[in-house]
């Protein structure tokens, strides 16, 4: 059931309680986890913290906490997904989800004992009714009742009436038997419709933070928390832009809240203290840790506009670099290093050579947090630098080693670690730009009907970095973006992409990936869950659905032909 | 005032006073000119011989004014009163109490409180030399008394002198083992791990016992004096706590942790957990887990 009433309904309950989190491996989940541990820590409610990275992983760190822990906290994670039946848990075991992955089932919406859905009753929803899809079986019990009574009124009664009565009875129970039978249609159908398309609501960050204002228990540290969960859902292209912009809104004004404090010059606040502003940023990754130049070169969106993969894209950089006065050796310095008569007025000029270039969107609305004199980030440095350090594929290091790590980058006091996390993003956007030019050139895209499909060869450079999910998510988006831009093909340009790389070379399995069209008005729905699980049932291909997304999955190497074979079937 | 020079040692001597300085005390073994033999000098005042180069009289030590041993045996202290000079046998291995001290370099060595094994071997030398020492102070005791040899006082005031100085190491070495001891109590329980349990020798084992009965009798006894008195543990919390709950990282698997309400926490790996401060304080110092500072 849907939970109205956060503060009374959540927090109260667990207030004297044991909790357990148990956190997806996602920025948003990490975000949204640190704000809980501080509401936590303010009120010393005792919790236990177990990163997950799957069902399975889920399933087992339930079954390890069941005996000690009666409240189980998920965070973006178990609602697309019939919880108490994968789980079998106790009757008295309470579950609170806070997650973004939509549909939500439907046994989760409507199970009012040990579910609660810590979830805004948005009007995008659109939860089947209960009356459309659990049938009361009260109905059928009445009318058997009734059939009952009517024999046993006339044990014997005259010969006629009984026939006549039987006939009655007969088709009264061929018209029951009809209805079941379009009730389980028309339900099967609603729900076909309801959990076709997988998508992302409210980032669950600021769930929480809105749990930290009821309290009146907010600060600056949790509302930057919330600033990164939102940046994070648009960063990795899981909302759409409206829903992006009236967030920010959202939090804009809880910003100006926070900045409300008079600052003049008898009281202004020491130079150590963290701010946050509202900044209408450019979209260029990573700017202001690197050069401009390098920025411009490994951006998706300045990328794909100018085609830097052709030698032309890159006559038309210097171009563009030319236009607005930047000499070469200034742009590919440090940013900060620049001189500063480039850096006061830069993102106006940039701004106005962009449209000229077909760039409209190239400043975005975002925030930016500042501490200390040498301490500037936006709020994009910080979702790559911590998805960077999730996902990183150091050999020694397990999921939960890098949990932690991108947990700890969260904090303002471990800067060395976000700073180890803006390289490895570097490095990161560096090869998914490579990779992409790679593709484009060499045509790996391929188009087999109803969709496109690239497959990652196993000796291709930094292969291994996209073994993880959400850096071969981005790669995906991004190559989409750039082969909408390159190919003259106009159909071509509204398929979906399905891409595949090797996952682990030891079991031989890919991990396969599907994302919606790209286009302009997007809405992010995505299909290819239900897809991939039909496919792969009719073809009995060895997947592995294990993802909390179910558009990624994992894949036997050799099943790969067939599954494709069965996906274009289903889907042509 | 005289100046000699006897195999690069510098004398300088005040005639009148019978004291002087110099400016090299104690020098490694080095070849006296024109003899065979090595000799090991202690200088302790006086005029050098003339023939100082000339093996002696192998246990006869020849010394007068002798102000006290520790000016005499301190490394660090290179201007000596000395009142004479003296020659030791060449099978002597080195300065008397030189093992002594050795006990209490070790000691220093390793000033972070931590306890190196119990040197029974090094205690064994020092003993046998103090023994060696009183017997033939014993002897030439017996032997001025009765033949009235007053030249052999000196010497007999050096050896006493060197027992004193033993004494005083091998104790300050037991007692500074001791205070590390006490402290490991304090930093580790009542039980203490078996690695550090080695180095104990048994009777500062027993020490160990009874230190622990009396400090519990102590922390019993607080809180009230009757008999219900709950007692205070006064070995947590060695710093004022901050919280009452404290956020841990756990580093490694160890298994079930029971809190004192009865609930069983598991404690595997990256798992983070908010608990009790005292529960955690030993664990912490153990390094199963990890206190978190964000």
């Amino acid at each position: 059931m849907f939970i109205t009433d956060i503060r009374k309904d959540f927090y109260e309950v667990v207030a004297n309680q044991r909790v357990a989190l148990l956190v997806a491996s996602d920025i948003d989940a990490l975000c949204a986890c640190k704000i809980l541990q501080a509401l936590f820590h303010c009120d010393q409610i005792q919790y236990t913290l177990v990163p997950v990275t799957g069902w399975q992983d889920l399933g087992t760190a339930f079954l390890e906490h069941k005996e000690q822990f009666r409240y189980f906290v998920l965070i973006n994670c178990g609602a697309n997904v019939d919880l108490l039946e994968m789980l079998q848990p106790d009757d008295d075991s309470i579950f609170f989800i806070c997650d973004t992955h939509r549909p939500v089932d439907v046994v989760n919406v409507y199970n009012d004992t040990q579910i609660k859905l810590l979830i805004k009753q948005d009007d995008d929803l659109g939860v089947p009714s209960y009356d459309d899809i659990f049938r009361d079986d009260d109905d059928e019990e009445g009318d058997d009742s009734g059939n009952e009574s009517d024999e046993g009124s006339e044990p014997s009664g005259k010969r006629r009436r009984f026939d006549e009565q039987y006939l009655v009875l007969l088709i009264l129970s061929t018209m029951t038997e009809l209805m079941l039978m379009f009730h389980l249609f028309h339900r099967r159908e609603i729900l076909f419709d309801y959990e076709q398309y997988e998508y992302h609501g409210t980032s669950a960050a600021m769930m929480f933070f809105e749990l930290a204002w009821v309290l009146t228990k907010d600060t600056k540290d949790m509302l930057w928390w919330a600033v990164i969960g939102l940046t994070d859902q648009w960063v990795h292209d899981k909302i759409t832009h409206m829903k992006y912009v009236t967030d920010i809104a959202t939090m804009q004004r809880h910003v100006s809240r926070h900045n409300h404090r008079n600052e003049d010059e008898e009281n202004s606040l020491s130079i150590d203290c963290m701010r946050i502003s509202f900044e209408y940023d450019l979209r260029l990754t990573l700017y202001q840790h690197w050069s401009l130049y390098e920025s411009i070169c490994n951006s998706c969106y300045t990328s794909c506009s100018f085609k830097l993969w052709t030698l032309n894209g890159q006559k038309k950089l210097q171009e563009f670099l030319a236009d607005m006065g930047l000499p070469l050796k200034q742009v590919r310095q440090k940013f900060n290093s620049m001189d500063m008569s480039i850096k006061e007025n830069l993102r106006d000029v940039i701004e106005e050579s962009s449209n000229k270039y077909g760039m409209k969107d190239i400043r975005i609305q975002t925030f930016g947090v500042h501490f200390g004199f040498k301490n500037r980030f936006l709020a994009s440095d910080m979702v790559h630098a911590a998805a960077a350090l999730l996902e990183s594929a150091e050999k020694d290091e397990s999921n939960s080693d890098n949990f932690i790590k991108a947990l700890d980058a969260l904090s303002r006091s471990n800067l060395e670690r976000l700073h180890s996390g803006i390289d490895l993003a570097k490095k990161k956007l560096m090869a998914v730009q490579q990779t992409v030019a790679s593709c484009i050139c060499t045509n790996l895209i391929l188009s087999q009907g109803p969709f496109l499909y690239c497959y990652l060869m196993e000796g291709t450079p930094d292969v291994k970095l996209f073994s993880k999910p959400m850096a071969l998510t981005l790669l995906c988006k991004y190559l989409l973006k750039a082969f909408v831009h390159s190919t003259r093909n106009k159909r071509c340009r509204l398929l979906p992409l399905i891409m595949a790389a090797p996952k682990d070379v030891d079991k031989g399995t890919v991990i396969v990936v599907g994302i919606p069209p790209e286009s302009e008005t997007s809405d992010k729905k995505n299909f290819f869950g239900r897809a991939f699980e039909k496919a792969a049932e009719s073809t009995s291909s060895r997947t592995l659905h294990d993802h909390f997304d179910t558009s990624i999955i994992e894949l036997k190497s050799e099943d790969r032909s067939k599954f494709l074979d069965a996906l274009i079937t289903l889907l042509s | 005032m005289n100046v000699n020079k006897v195999n690069g040692f510098t004398f300088q001597s005040d005639a009148n006073k019978n004291v002087f300085t110099a400016f090299c005390c104690y020098k490694p073994p080095f070849e006296a000119s024109g003899a065979a033999a090595r000799f090991h000098w202690f200088v302790l005042g006086g005029l050098p011989p003339s023939d100082v180069t000339e093996p002696r009289d192998q246990t006869r030590i020849f010394a007068a004014n002798v102000s006290s041993s520790s000016d005499i045996f301190s490394p660090r202290n290179k201007k000596f009163n000395f009142a004479g000079l003296c020659l030791v046998s060449p099978g002597f291995t080195g300065m008397f109490c030189e093992k002594a001290v050795e006990l209490i370099r070790e000691l220093h060595r390793m000033s972070d409180g931590q306890l190196p094994a119990f040197n029974e071997d090094g205690l064994r030398q020092v003993l046998q030399e103090m023994e060696a020492l009183y017997e033939q102070n014993q002897s030439d005791v017996n032997e001025a008394k009765t033949d009235g040899r007053s030249d052999l006082i000196p010497s007999i005031k050096l050896r006493h002198c060197c027992l004193l100085r033993n004494q005083r190491c091998i104790t300050a070495y037991l007692y500074d083992r001791l205070l590390r001891i006490r402290a490991l109590r304090w930093e580790y329980g009542s039980v203490l791990p078996a690695n550090v349990r080695f180095q104990l020798s048994a009777e500062e084992l027993q020490w160990f016992g009874r230190y622990k009965k009396s400090l519990s009798c102590f922390m019993r006894s607080l809180g009230g004096a009757e008999a219900g008195g709950e007692g205070l543990d006064i070995t947590q919390d060695m710093k004022p706590p901050k919280s009452l709950y404290i956020q841990v990282r756990c580093l490694e698997d160890h298994g079930e942790l029971e809190i004192d309400d009865g609930t069983v926490i598991l404690l595997k790996k990256n798992s983070q957990h908010f608990l009790p401060r005292w529960k955690c304080e030993q664990l912490i110092r153990q390094g199963v887990l990890e206190h978190v500072v964000s």
